[in-house]
């Protein structure tokens, strides 16, 4: 079930309803179904890799915290990460690894008989699987104790507003909100009921009409000129951010409605001086799950300055990889940690200190790290590394501040996202004026331009692919 | 007390709910009454309504896609024909309109622009709702949609039924006053030429994609592996590329024909820009079909003007014909086909 449909508007209403009109121990049951509900909407077969993820991990958690004996901890904590990176690798990079394998035989001579297999990928599986990793992983460092009761745990697995695209929460801050009864108080709704607005703006009308422009540009790359493709890259962050902040609003405003409160995943992200920045502020809960459970033990097997930037790089690779299977992914990646090591270099610099104290030289910094960010959506759009490096040849080489050409192809959908973006970009401001306080105004000027200006694509959010 | 613990906590959720669905059922009525009566003949659902409401023995339709619309000029055809062609429209939405048309009580001929896509079977892509929306009470409609999936429920409903259609219906009026385009009976005609250089892009564009497709089939058929993204891209290419001929479509059209023997199907390949046919490797299943139609059934009349000598500066870009390319081909098919237009 998407966010963006009737179905999602009338299934949480009922939802919430129903949860505060039964005692609070059985609102888990109603939570539980609520969630399976949710995903089996979209296929139901995958609800039980969820299951398998959940008594595994259920199992694993009680296990690792009942043994005394260090080995068997460990074993126990292998089977959780075996079962869990498993599914994930199988549904996700199995076909990468074999088609990759398989193209560097050939290069020997031998053609090994390599087949697609069709593996329709499980929405949200990269998500799931790494909030209930973090939950076996706290309990074997004796962070966190393991939960007893296994339906709260599988609550926790599978909790519908954040189920199949974040925020990834961490089992200390999720599973007691999930157990104590809630205190909503009037606050609360006025908070949810205008997160959920912003985040369907977000979606329905921002992100859903960028994409149109997009999709049009990147579908016939050679045809495009440069301009437009800068133009269609340029816009893609955009949306991106549009789509993915506001998949989060509605999943925070959803939650809040029932008295949890998620992790907030972005900051302002666009805005920043280095990718350094860009990263603590873009899909929070992905980069602090990794710096906690990847970066930090590797820096403590070495903290040498070379291991360090060795160690950044590496865990830059992975959050690209983490988006996808694919060769773009990891250039991606690969392109974000080398900038953000030399931007991390640069600062300490007498040359970077100064840029950072002056306020026009620091706005220029902020400005050039966005176009840096922006270029680099080009592969992160990029069907492949021959696409990508076809839109960067085009950039560099076609690229014409020519009006007339811009518009000679895709003139309305064009004007259409750069209408969008500055509506995204009031509404920003309007918001911090209001300090979320609640305002019959901009409740009906959101609920305006939502019907108005939505589209009904029935598009999926972005991030349901990773 | 309420489930909310609060009467202003209940209130707080309850009245956003009430005010969306006001401020959604002001939208609708206000744009079915107000807005929707400004369209004018070139708003695709315009024609849709038209067409089931058009009851005059005279009229000629002309059914097509875009090439179709900015190719056909009624003006230069003659004072009965009306151009019903729309954006991305094939048959999966012409058969809809020819069986409406037959039921009709009528001998007119029906004008039908053909070309390599004109059978593909992809109801998602080529139905736009919005041109049905606002008849969506007709049971003709309702049912047609339903058959194609592309019906849901929810799109009965005042309030939501034109949700993610307004702007379009407002770009549709907006056409009128652009000044390069001209409008006559439904068609839309361009007085626009892109330049040497940009028509060239596009022209290029569609020679390597074309590159791409025969570097991908040779590859393939050498036994190197593809990746999954070059199969999908070949996939695209050869499907987009390439004369769909699906049968079970062809046939169902050619007894639609069969069975309304007093009515004229005039197909027509549109002009061409020469780049649009570079890659289309099974043409001559075109004109096999085309004289298929031409010897075996009588009422089927098919004319292949895609290679008719056009000058660049005829197009609009590597797709479309301008006004100018209109004004010439119209008035070489207006004599090829004087004789069965005025058969009647």
């Amino acid at each position: 079930m998407l966010f963006n449909s009737l179905d999602y508007l009338i299934f949480l209403p009922l939802v919430v309803v129903a949860f505060y009109l039964i005692p609070n121990r059985f609102r888990w049951v109603l939570l539980l179904a609520a969630s399976y509900y949710f995903y089996m909407c979209w296929k139901w077969q995958y609800i039980f890799l969820i299951v398998i993820s959940t008594m595994v991990d259920f199992y694993a958690g009680i296990q690792i915290a009942k043994t005394p004996d260090k080995k068997k901890k460990r074993w126990f904590l292998l089977l959780s990460l075996f079962v869990n990176l498993g599914f994930l690798f199988y549904f996700k990079y199995f076909n990468f690894f074999t088609e990759n394998t398989s193209i560097l035989l050939s290069q020997f001579n031998i053609f090994s008989d390599f087949k697609y297999y069709d593996i329709l990928l499980p929405v949200g599986i990269s998500f799931y699987t790494f909030q209930t990793l973090s939950y076996t992983i706290d309990v074997y460092q004796g962070k966190s104790e393991p939960e007893t009761h296994l339906g709260y745990f599988a609550l926790y697995v599978s909790y519908f507003p954040q189920l199949v695209a974040g925020p990834i929460e961490r089992s200390s801050r999720l599973l007691p909100q999930l157990k104590n009864t809630p205190k909503v108080t009037p606050e609360d709704i006025r908070y949810a009921v205008n997160k959920i607005l912003l985040g369907f703006f977000k979606k329905v009308v921002v992100a859903d009409t960028i994409s149109q422009y997009i999709d049009l540009v990147y579908a016939n790359v050679d045809g495009s000129t440069g301009s437009q493709l800068y133009w269609a890259t340029f816009l893609f962050p955009i949306q991106l951010f549009a789509d993915f902040s506001g998949y989060t609003d509605i999943a925070m405003g959803s939650a809040r409605l029932m008295g949890v409160r998620l992790m907030e995943n972005f900051k302002k992200p666009l805005w920043t001086e280095s990718h350094g920045e860009y990263w603590s502020k873009w899909h929070i809960s992905l980069t602090s799950w990794i710096r906690d459970y990847v970066y930090v033990p590797l820096a403590k097997l070495n903290r040498s300055k070379g291991a360090l930037m060795l160690w950044s790089l590496f865990i830059m690779v992975l959050i690209g990889f983490w988006h996808g299977a694919n060769w773009t992914f990891i250039i991606f990646g690969f392109v974000n940690g080398g900038i953000l090591l030399i931007q991390r270099s640069l600062r300490k610099t007498p040359f970077g200190k100064a840029v950072r104290s002056n306020r026009i030289t620091l706005t220029l910094q902020k400005y050039l790290n966005l176009n840096l960010l922006l270029l680099e959506a080009g592969l992160f759009r990029s069907v492949d590394i021959h696409m990508a490096l076809d839109i960067y040849y085009k950039i560099f080489t076609d690229f014409s501040l020519s009006i007339s050409e811009q518009l000679s192809l895709y003139k309305f959908e064009f004007l259409m996202a750069v209408l969008v973006s500055f509506l995204l970009w009031g509404t920003v401001l309007f918001n911090t004026k209001l300090k979320f306080k609640y305002n019959w105004l901009y409740i009906s000027a959101m609920l305006f331009l939502i019907i108005f200006l939505g589209q009904d694509l029935k598009n999926q959010f972005v991030y349901f692919q990773f | 007390m309420t489930p909310f613990g609060s009467k202003q906590g209940f209130k707080l959720f309850v009245i956003p709910l009430v005010m969306a669905a006001i401020v959604a059922l002001a939208i609708d009525q206000i744009f079915q009454h107000l807005v929707l009566p400004l369209r004018t003949d070139i708003s695709n659902s315009y024609k849709i309504e038209r067409l089931l409401g058009e009851t005059s023995p005279e009229e000629i339709p002309v059914f097509g896609s875009s090439k179709g619309r900015s190719s056909f000029i009624p003006d230069s055809l003659g004072e009965n024909v009306f151009n019903y062609s729309m954006e991305k429209c094939n048959f999966d939405v012409i058969f809809f309109l020819l069986e409406t048309e037959l039921a009709k009580d009528k001998d007119s001929p029906i004008i039908i622009e053909f070309n390599t896509r004109s059978f593909i079977h992809r109801p998602e892509h080529t139905i736009d709702m919005a041109a049905f929306m606002p008849v969506q009470n007709s049971e003709k409609v309702t049912e047609y949609l339903a058959e194609n999936n592309r019906l849901d429920r929810f799109q009965l409903l005042p309030g939501v039924r034109y949700y993610g259609s307004y702007i379009g219906y407002l770009r549709s009026l907006t056409r009128k006053v652009t000044s390069k385009k001209i409008t006559n009976r439904g068609g839309i005609f361009i007085d626009y030429y892109p330049g040497d250089e940009l028509l060239q892009k596009f022209a290029n564009s569609r020679y390597k994609l074309m590159e791409k497709r025969e570097q991908l089939e040779e590859r393939k058929a050498s036994g190197v592996p593809l990746t999954y993204m070059e199969v999908q891209l070949l996939d695209h290419l050869q499907m987009n590329s390439d004369f769909a001929n699906n049968t079970e479509r062809i046939e169902k059209f050619e007894n639609m024909a069969k069975d309304h023997p007093n009515r004229d199907f005039i197909m027509v390949f549109t002009p061409h820009h020469p780049s649009e046919l570079v890659g289309v490797t099974n043409l001559e299943k075109v004109d096999s079909l085309f004289n298929h139609w031409n010897t075996d059934i009588s009422n089927i009349h098919a004319f292949d003007y895609s290679t008719f000598p056009l000058p660049d500066s005829c197009f609009k870009n590597s797709s479309h014909i301008n006004l100018e390319g209109a004004r010439r081909f119209c008035a070489v098919l207006n004599d090829d086909i004087d004789y069965l237009l005025n058969s009647n």
